[in-house]
């Protein structure tokens, strides 16, 4: 199917639902001006309007005409962004600097190209400047995870 | 002039040279980090000035203002990953000119462009304060909708689609209607949700569509490529432009120094804003605009001079109105009553010496950049022969901790991850994510500009064609956009391509 196509339905219909079921309060004759569902209102309209365009002149181009057929992502490929995208779970339910160790340890590793030690000593080295740097220097708030907030329970 | 020459000495004192020059090194560190940048540091720091004589406060918070707005450069320079998004514009040219080896002349561009634009915008702010304040209160919600809606329509040009960069524009407009009105304080879309209602964090959104997208698209595109190779690097230096270089950008330097004076005078507009334009201005004014995106020294001048001049330009309404022209000059404003001062024509009169000592640290820190600059990039520009695999996760977890330190929720770190996956998506489709993240930054002010602008014609929008600067901003915009959407894809533009 023509990426173009995929893309403008898939805005098409977002954006109908929104208008439809996004719960924007409705617009009605002799509203005040105030109305605070005018203006995304307005521009749903517009998107609706400008994915059509994009629908249609994307049906009537030949396959590949305005934009290269996509790769199709390899199986490493997937992986990869799967696991660049690991570290939020891992954050949410671990916290900062235990995921953030895990991660920095492994994801070379993922990515390619890197021996174990070399990478346990980056993790190690790159989140103890972290924590010097954003805990003690800067004092800053870190994510302490579900794990976190569970375990500073369990000990108050 | 005279309360510029005060300011220069007392800058020069000792104990106010070190602080100024700390704060330029820790703005131009925190510029750097994608997901760290200037108003980070500077939210950071507030706490802190509790602690320190007022003189020393503002003279760090000058240093890192000036330098996080370059610091974000050199990342976008070397990685196509803008620091902050002041440096969108400038990663476009910025990254091709290193892909072609020229990294070190890109670099040694954007300090002396960033230098240059602050340097004259702080003596123009020193001799005109009072003229360019008065000028700022002319400005009215019809000019404010009518110079964002030009700004917009620019940005909707690029790409070989329009359409699609519309589209673009639009998508960022309605994310910046997530969570309350700020006109009604109605909630929209938020389906219930708590952390909606609050809306989208703008760092959030900035580092994931573009530091997060990237690390994205760079496993898409295959085994791990360095920017520049460690042969290649051979110690990548900045090396400043000469001066047949500098003639041939004199004009761009100028255009786009005096547009991110006028730009940064403006609430809420800013040094993002400044530079976009100014990227925009140049394309179509440049000698070597046609050639934006492939590497042009003027397409990293004109951002960099921009966004470094909108910093004196926002500091006209607020020392003389007590108005922040920026987020970071708002965090300044808090300052300022963290001492039990009021910016206004009080603070000319009741510290003088204090006035002074901004404008001289203002001055000072724009020449600091290019001390600062030299050093940040013998120093950090080796990162760019680090492999990818060693990046992508410094980069992420960087980026998590920006997107969490803004509002110290982890749910922005979530969004940020989701905006980047978005951003990846949105760029394999051929849609524009720097339209999305100007339109979404933007997006609150052109709406109440908007209302408000039709609560003054009541509701007949053709009264904006009586009002003479923005009735030709908003005519040249739609003319501009019909010609846009009916001409054939016959230019490639670099906003869309590059980024």
């Amino acid at each position: 199917m023509k990426p173009d196509l995929v893309a403008a339905v898939l805005v098409l219909a977002g954006a109908a639902a929104l208008l439809f079921f996004g719960g924007l309060p409705s617009l009605q004759r002799g509203d005040t001006e105030f109305n605070a569902g005018f203006w995304p209102t307005t521009m749903l309209c517009i998107l609706i309007l400008l994915a059509a365009g994009l629908c249609v002149h994307a049906i009537r181009q030949p396959r590949g005409a305005t934009q290269p057929e996509p790769r199709r992502p390899t199986a490493g490929m997937l992986r990869n962004m799967a696991a660049v995208v690991a570290f939020v779970p891992a954050l949410l339910v671990f916290g900062f600097y235990p995921s953030a160790l895990a991660y920095c340890a492994i994801l070379p590793r993922v990515l390619g190209g890197v021996r174990w030690r070399a990478s346990l000593t980056f993790a190690l080295v790159f989140l103890g400047v972290l924590y010097l740097v954003f805990s003690i220097a800067l004092r800053m708030d870190v994510p302490r995870g579900w794990l976190g907030g569970w375990l500073q329970g369990q000990g108050s | 002039m005279n309360e510029l020459l005060q300011g220069v000495l007392l800058c020069l004192h000792p104990g106010h040279a070190a602080t100024l020059f700390v704060g330029i090194l820790v703005g131009t560190v925190f510029g750097i980090t994608p997901g760290l940048q200037n108003i980070t540091a500077l939210s950071i720091l507030l706490p802190f000035t509790y602690f320190l004589p007022p003189n020393h406060a503002f003279l760090l918070m000058i240093g890192i203002y000036v330098a996080g707005i370059f610091g974000g450069s050199i990342t976008a320079i070397l990685y196509r990953i803008p620091g902050a998004p002041e440096n969108m514009a400038t990663a476009i040219d910025g990254y091709a000119m290193t892909q072609r080896g020229q990294a070190a002349k890109a670099l040694g561009t954007a300090i002396f462009a960033s230098a240059f634009g602050g340097v004259l915008s702080i003596l123009v702010f020193s001799v005109a304060a009072g003229q360019l304040s008065n000028a700022a209160l002319w400005f009215g919600p019809v000019e404010y909708f009518s110079m964002i809606f030009f700004a917009l329509a620019m940005v909707a040009l690029i790409g070989n689609s329009p359409v699609k960069s519309l589209v673009s524009v639009v998508l960022g407009l309605l994310a910046s209607t997530v969570g309350l009105s700020s006109i009604t304080g109605t909630a929209r879309f938020t389906f219930g949700s708590d952390y909606l209602t609050g809306g989208f964090d703008t760092l959030a959104v900035m580092v994931g569509v573009f530091a997060i997208a990237e690390v994205l698209t760079r496993i898409h595109a295959g085994p791990a490529v360095n920017a520049v190779t460690a042969a290649e690097h051979r110690g990548v230096r900045s090396s400043f432009p000469t001066l047949a270089e500098l003639r041939s950008i004199w004009g761009t330097l100028l255009r786009s120094t005096g547009l991110g004076i006028f730009v940064g005078i403006l609430p809420a507009l800013g040094a993002t804003a400044a530079a976009l334009l100014a990227y925009q201005m140049e394309r179509r004014l440049s000698p070597t605009g046609k050639n934006f995106g492939s590497g042009e020294m003027a397409g990293v001048a004109a951002p960099e001079a921009a966004n470094n001049a909108s910093v004196g330009g926002a500091m006209v309404p607020l020392l003389t109105l007590g108005i922040p022209g920026s987020s970071s000059a708002a965090v300044m404003l808090t300052a300022f009553q963290v001492y039990g001062m009021q910016p206004g024509t009080s603070l000319f009169k009741e510290q003088p010496e204090l006035v002074s000592l901004i404008y001289g640290g203002l001055l000072l820190a724009n020449l600091g950049l290019i001390v600062a600059g030299l050093i940040a990039v013998r120093l950090f520009s080796r990162l760019a022969t680090i492999p990818f695999s060693y990046l992508a996760p410094a980069i992420v977890v960087l980026c998590a901790v920006g997107a969490y330190a803004a509002r110290s929720n982890p749910v922005d770190v979530l969004a940020m991850f989701g905006f980047g996956v978005f951003g990846f998506l949105m760029e394999r489709a051929g849609f524009s994510v720097s339209a999305f993240v100007l339109a979404f930054i933007l997006g609150d002010v052109m709406e109440s500009s908007f209302i408000r602008t039709m609560v003054l014609f009541d509701w007949s929008p053709l009264q904006i064609f009586t009002y003479p600067f923005a009735g030709t901003l908003v005519a040249a915009s739609l003319l501009t956009l019909l010609w846009g959407l009916f001409r054939s894809a016959s230019v490639d533009d670099p906003l869309a391509r590059a980024i």
